[in-house]
């Protein structure tokens, strides 16, 4: 795996971090936490080189 | 709080559920393994990566069976799964290795020639994850793959695709797709070794004759047809005309265009002494305008929408009730290769190449294409690879 | 078969509709609409098979993984910029330059909303990133908030059009078998004629009240200078022209990463301190609407193409007889950009495009033509991606359908030149030939 598809699994993952994060600090809309969980979806598939 | 918490914990478990329920067919999809038989006409198998190292140990690489004939002569390459949403080109590959015995010559065959492609799936287009072609022993089991290599080996896209060595500008998904990558290049991007590997294998076992087999959209101008650049077209079109008269069924020759690189049927011959000719039958599973994209409609070709722009004069191919079976593409595919073989050895009787024990047209229309894969499980031992 | 289709598309209709009248977001109502549709589709035609429903779900979600990493790399990359006062102090310096030449501040504006969105082939980076502050100046200049608005939202279409990154092009492109090439001057001719037409007529005329309720662009922090505001973009642009200049030698890094760079550069040179963690989470949190939806159009776009509804829609507008479909596009285009974004270019712009081609029309003129009708769709709902934030950066919070009738002269005005770019394909040819 070259470099740089190294940074990209890293940069993935740093996105699904804070989507986490937000995930669990939303407090205001239960609309937005579906959507955070949505968003999850395509990141946790390519971290686990699924998809 | 401690609700806020549940509800947050419920839909945490709703996810981790979808995931699982989703990816893990996603996931065996691509590590399922494609039993493959080969036939007594086998007498090597190689890797690619033998003539692209960077290749090695990458889902890349890809098997290259070898059929040698007792005589010397011509030498020619097959290759299907290109685009691995185009399995005819797989499925003769295999007919091929099970079938063919070189009396003349050698043959090369690569079956998954996008290897990565071959465990990739479309997203977004919803195509069905494997079909099944029936056979007198039940009926064996492929995957169905993407046009394009999978991301997790090729990652990222370039912003822009630049073809080497031409630097003409490409679309970024490109990048994958090894019909658009030739000649390649050693050090480049995973599918630039790949073709980089087959052209090696051409110019090191100065191979005649490159056939790279796919399939198109009834909508798609060039379909049902051998695409052949200036060196080619003799022979290209002696074979289209023979097949017509002979065998009944229409493939016409269309030039390769000769500023569009990237393509097989222009780099191949461009960056060496063979003749390349690109085969394109009708697959109507890959057309936009159709009803639900299912393994029944891909194995029988039967669709109304299609069949409703066909009486408008919409389609470039004839299309009526009877659709365009697995079995009339694969079918084609046999009969043209076999036919360009043919051409290039009455052209060429120093290198003559002499095939036998292939099926053509008719025979593969009237016993269907399962008929002609044996039962991996009755086959001898050392004989099945899985791919 | 037609019927099937036609129940499971009535599903997913009253499935969007009931989620809207429960007031869901547009996002969710998709969701479920994609959903019920899948399950429908289990019901009443067995496609998909109701086990698969959660792979084909899950698939769909990953169609746009990479346009999501551009959209928030590049936006958290914009974000730095305006948190360091770089925006503010490139657009004060405009209104400062120009501020008395009306038609050259103007233009200026136009310009620096186009970058962005040309760069990454999205007009919503665009409004994320110098939207508000474009708003600022342009209210500065006396022009009202409705029509501020309408400015950015046609503009970011054009910049989403602009070469070099075109996605609806590219997906054209790659679905039709046409090399991505010639676009630079097809494209950049009209959108510059187009964003220019669109500035001067929204913007031209002062409302000296409208100016006065503006607050002042920001006051950009002690130290910040051109050197600080160009260097994290000399830095982007090395990396894209690197690529261009020497493609064989240099790695491939795709467009996210050298947004990376390009922050981590914009971090480096700031003068304020920039709290990065509580700005990416933020950006995230802005951008929730965006990703989402890139999620959701995949899922949706998948569960249309194995139901047979995608084929339909295709098939409706490809037996539609040529004079008609020409009278049609103008709608059916931006409609379907509205449906399903981006999906909208592949379910009906491929076919489209191999028919036409099959006529004599010239494909990449053609492609370049429709390209400028799809942005015009990110304003209608469902999605209306680039309208609402349009209104969202801008602050205008009057009613959405008058905002939308703010933009009629140069919506009509975009539409006609797109359209006379179709017809007319073959004559405009050159500007195919001279881009390359």
């Amino acid at each position: 795996m070259s470099l740089v598809t190294i940074a990209y699994y890293v940069l993935t993952a740093f996105l699904l971090g804070l989507v986490i994060w937000n995930f669990v600090r939303e407090k205001v809309s239960r609309d937005r936490l579906v959507l955070y969980l949505l968003v999850m979806v395509p990141l946790i598939l390519r971290l686990l080189r699924v998809k | 709080m401690r609700r806020e918490a549940t509800v947050k914990a419920s839909l945490a478990a709703a996810l981790a559920g979808l995931v699982l329920w989703g990816g893990l067919p996603l996931y065996r999809h691509r590590h399922f393994g494609v039993p493959v038989v080969k036939g007594p006409g086998v007498t090597a198998v190689l890797k690619l990566s033998e003539f692209s190292k960077g290749l090695e140990g990458t889902a890349a690489d890809t098997t290259v069976f070898v059929l040698q004939g007792k005589e010397p002569g011509g030498r020619a390459l097959v290759m299907g799964n290109t685009h691995a949403s185009e399995p005819e080109g797989m499925l003769t590959a295999l007919i091929f290795i099970e079938h063919a015995v070189v009396e003349k010559g050698t043959l090369y065959v690569i079956p998954f020639f996008n290897a990565s492609a071959g465990r990739n799936t479309r997203p977004g287009d919803g195509y069905p994850l494997y079909f099944d072609v029936p056979t007198e022993w039940g009926s064996k089991r492929f995957r169905f793959g993407n046009r394009d290599a999978s991301p997790l080996d090729q990652w990222p896209d370039p912003d822009v695709t630049v073809h080497y060595p031409t630097k003409q500008l490409l679309s970024y998904i490109d990048a994958r797709n090894t019909n658009r990558t030739w000649p390649g290049r050693p050090g480049g991007l995973p599918m630039e070794r790949v073709t980089f590997g087959a052209m090696e294998l051409i110019r090191r076992e100065k191979v005649d004759l490159a056939i790279d087999i796919h399939g198109a959209e009834t909508m798609f101008p060039v379909t049902n047809c051998i695409v052949a650049p200036e060196k080619s077209v003799r022979v290209a079109t002696m074979a289209a005309l023979t097949v017509k008269a002979a065998e009944g069924f229409e493939s016409h020759v269309e030039p390769s265009p000769p500023r569009f690189h990237g393509l097989s049927h222009r780099e191949i011959g461009d960056h060496s002494d063979a003749l390349p000719f690109l085969l394109e039958a009708p697959i109507p599973f890959l057309d936009q305008p159709t009803g639900p994209k299912t393994v029944e409609f891909f194995l029988d070709g039967k669709d109304p929408f299609l069949l409703s722009l066909s009486k408008k004069k919409k389609l470039f191919v004839p299309y009526d009730e009877t659709g365009w079976s697995l079995e009339k593409r694969v079918g084609q595919h046999c009969s043209t290769t076999l036919e360009i073989f043919r051409q290039f050895s009455r052209r060429n009787a120093d290198r003559a190449l002499v095939v036998k024990g292939v099926p053509r047209y008719a025979e593969i229309l009237e016993n269907g294409v399962g008929h002609y894969y044996a039962d991996p499980s009755k086959a001898a031992p050392g004989t099945v690879l899985r791919h | 078969m037609t019927l099937q289709i036609l129940i499971i598309l009535a599903v997913m209709i009253a499935a969007y509709a009931l989620s809207k009248a429960f007031r869901l977001s547009v996002e969710l109502s998709m969701f479920a609409a994609a959903v019920m549709g899948g399950i429908a589709g289990a019901f009443v035609a067995a496609t998909p098979a109701a086990g698969d429903l959660a792979r084909h779900l899950v698939e769909g979600a990953s169609t746009y993984l990479d346009v999501i990493l551009v959209f928030f790399t590049a936006t958290l990359f914009m974000t730095i910029v305006s948190e360091s006062g770089g925006v503010s102090y490139a657009v004060r310096t405009a209104l400062r330059v120009f501020g008395r030449k009306r038609l050259a501040a103007l233009l200026v504006l136009m310009v620096i909303v186009l970058i962005p969105g040309a760069l990454t082939g999205a007009g919503s980076v665009s409004l994320l990133v110098v939207g508000a502050p474009v708003a600022l100046a342009l209210g500065r200049l006396g022009v009202p908030r409705k029509k501020v608005a309408a400015i950015l939202f046609i503009v970011a279409g054009l910049s989403a059009a602009a070469p070099p990154v075109n996605i609806w092009a590219m997906i054209l492109c790659a679905g039709t078998a046409i090399p991505y090439v010639g676009f630079e001057l097809t494209l950049g001719i009209p959108v510059l004629l187009l964003g220019s037409f669109t500035v001067l007529v929204l913007g031209w005329k002062k409302d000296p009240a409208a100016a006065a309720d503006v607050p002042d662009v920001p006051e950009a922090p002690a130290g910040m200078n051109w050197w600080r505001v160009l260097t994290p973009f000399v830095v982007f642009f090395g990396l894209i022209a690197a690529y261009r200049l020497w493609p064989f030698r240099a790695p491939v890094l795709g467009l996210a990463l050298p947004f990376v760079f390009a922050g981590a550069a914009a971090l480096v040179v700031s003068p304020r301190k920039i709290a990065f963690l509580r700005l990416s989470r933020e950006t995230v949190a802005r951008l929730l609407p965006l990703l989402s939806t890139m999620v959701v159009v995949g899922m949706l776009q998948q569960i249309m193409t194995v139901t047979g509804v995608r084929g339909l829609l295709s098939f409706a507008v490809i037996s539609t007889p040529l004079v008609l479909l020409f009278l049609l596009l103008p709608v059916i285009i931006p409609f379907s950009e509205g449906v399903l974004t981006y999906g909208g270019a592949a379910i009906i712009g491929i076919p489209l495009i191999w028919y036409l081609d099959s006529l004599g029309f010239h494909a990449t003129v053609v492609i370049a033509g429709l390209s400028l009708l799809w942005p015009l769709g990110d304003g209608l709902p469902p999605t209306a991606l680039i309208g609402r934030l349009s209104n969202m950066v801008t602050g205008y919070t009057g009613s959405y359908r008058g905002f939308l009738a703010s933009t009629w002269l140069p919506w009509l005005v975009v539409t006609a030149v797109g359209m006379l770019m179709v017809l007319f394909s073959s004559r405009l040819a050159f500007l195919v030939r001279w881009s390359m």
